[in-house]
């Protein structure tokens, strides 16, 4: 007779399966179905409409769903209708999320008002949240923004609104410093994608004078002190300078700030973000961006060989050099490569030469990405 | 310094004591006793058993102590088991499930993950009929208690 794995040990053996095999896992008997059906339902993705229908089902019955909802944890979905009947079990069904995301829908980037509606109700209805994604953009970009900092002062991640390829939501600059100034004081992780509009942008008459400083002001006293990444796709680099010197605990920043830029502005260095980083970290992050216009290799090359390193003994970290344009010549980008090497090589060993982002065409990024050696070491071959 | 370990069966394993140390509750036990020659009685395990951890103990004597995962997500852990682990869980279902009961007993947390996985793995793409054959497990479930549950678990089907 062979020994039986004890509850435990079924349980770190139902840990290492997805939900297909675990689905199967639990009808083996029913030591195994009390044991881990209660892990399958403490991750409820469901991407198809198939699937939410068959989640549906569980709410024909009141004792069937409130059998499964303490265990629900995190839920993720495509198909918002799912929301509203979780949102009419009453507290007895001990449902608690700690997590919500609203998986990304290919056809229908920007939730419908009926969603935004849904789904704004019940994030009001679940203050526990400790994480949330949303992988949609709304026209109400404001109201979430608003809504998750009054009503969610426990978020530990949010990610909101940062949609691949698609244009981030227009919100104005002072609903974008409040909502900074309020969020979760715990938030550790935070993603964001929005497009900042002044006042005098939206045409709507302003009796504040500056608003963009006297919010900033107020905001200086808000810090973040648990956030380790920060993401932000936005266009205002003022609006989360003042938010960044109040997180000292960042440890990676993602900032594509020059893919709306226009001029060439080789150091960006003296930018209010970088100068916010630069306080927080004592290191100067140094991005740089050659324009489109520019697609001459040599050029680009001389270009980047004037860029010295520090002047003022500020230990100097190249994060990102971008080359815009189409690089013509023969030598493809041979000399350019050769120019970053040598040039910014300050914090950019030759590991993380192939991290250099090339946007626009990621030139740099396709030639350092395959094949292309360190000077010293091609020499040596 | 070596310690001896002895089996239910009553046989002694003289081994290194940095190898016993691999289990945490041995580490304990010879922490508590100071230093001393008496053997430690395994009483749950047997010498075949314990062959087989002493083997995998012997492979792994000198892996940095595992810190144990912050995380509580069950989808963050990895499924990969490095070669020379899969090899030596290439054994019998009985033997397999042993191993990792004694894993259990004397706290070496690496073999029990490995071992877990393991039966995950075999878990894997398979119905419930024939997971239940590779394990010798009895149904007790009425096939309508079964069909009940497989349909309210149709959600969690990849279609």
């Amino acid at each position: 007779m062979s020994p039986t794995l004890p509850p435990e040990i079924q349980i770190m053996v139902a840990q290492n399966l997805k939900h297909q095999d675990l689905s199967r896992a639990v009808l083996l008997n029913k030591a195994w179905y009390s044991n881990c059906n209660p892990l399958l339902y403490h991750t409820v993705r469901l991407s198809t409409p198939l699937q939410s229908q068959r989640f549906l089902r569980l709410f024909v019955s009141k004792d069937r769903i409130t059998r499964h909802a303490a265990h629900i944890k995190y839920l993720m979905t495509r198909h918002l209708e799912i929301l509203q009947p979780l949102m009419r079990l009453d507290n007895t069904s001990g449902l608690s999320l700690v997590g919500l995301e609203v998986l990304a829908f290919r056809a229908l980037h920007s939730l419908t008002s009926e969603e935004d509606d849904l789904l704004l109700a019940f994030l009001k209805k679940n203050p526990q949240l400790l994480h949330l994604t949303i992988r949609r953009i709304s026209g109400n970009a404001e109201v979430y923004l608003s809504t998750i900092a009054k009503y969610l002062p426990n978020l530990r991640t949010l990610s909101i609104f940062d949609v691949l390829g698609l244009s981030p939501p227009l919100v104005l600059r002072d609903a974008a410093v409040r909502f900074l100034d309020t969020c979760s004081a715990d938030l550790e992780q935070l993603v964001l994608a929005w497009e900042t509009l002044s006042y005098d942008e939206v045409g709507i008459d302003y009796h504040g004078g500056d608003d963009g400083d006297k919010a900033l002001d107020s905001l200086k006293t808000k810090t973040h002190p648990a956030l380790r990444f920060l993401s932000a796709r936005v266009n205002s680099d003022s609006v989360l300078a003042s938010f960044v010197e109040g997180s000292p605990g960042l440890k990676a920043v993602i900032h594509p700030e020059f893919q709306n830029r226009l001029v060439n502005t080789p150091f960006q260095h003296s930018s209010p973000f970088h100068l916010a980083l630069q306080k927080i970290t004592g290191v100067r992050y140094m991005e740089h961006s050659v324009p489109a216009t520019i697609s001459d290799d040599r050029t680009i090359a001389s270009l980047i060989s004037t860029i010295n390193n520090s002047q003022d003994g500020v230990l100097q970290q190249w994060r990102t050099i971008g080359i815009e344009g189409v690089v013509c010549g023969g030598g493809g980008l041979d000399e350019t490569v050769k120019a970053i090497v040598n040039n910014c090589a300050h914090g950019l060993d030759e590991r993380y030469v192939c991290n250099i982002v090339a946007l626009g065409l990621s030139l740099v990024d396709q030639a350092v990405g395959s094949d292309y050696q360190h000077p010293s070491t091609r020499h040596s071959h | 310094m070596t310690v001896i370990l002895v089996s239910s069966d009553n046989q002694d394993f003289k081994v290194d004591k940095e190898v016993a140390e691999r289990s945490i509750l041995i580490k304990n036990m010879l922490e508590d006793v100071g230093e001393s020659d008496s053997p430690i009685p395994l009483p749950n395990v047997t010498s075949a058993v314990l062959t087989k951890v002493i083997e995998y103990c012997e492979h792994h004597r000198n892996d940095p102590v595992q810190v144990p995962e912050e995380t509580d997500d069950p989808r963050k852990r990895s499924n990969d088991i490095e070669e020379w682990d899969m090899k030596f869980m290439q054994v019998d279902q009985e033997m397999l499930f042993e191993i990792i009961l004694a894993a259990n007993y004397l706290d070496i947390k690496p073999l029990l993950d490995v071992g877990c996985k393991t039966v995950a793995n075999i878990i894997k793409g398979k119905t419930p009929e024939e997971i239940r054959k590779a394990f010798n497990i009895v149904n007790d479930f009425t096939p309508e208690e079964e069909a009940q549950i497989k349909k309210e678990n149709e959600w969690a089907e990849d279609r």
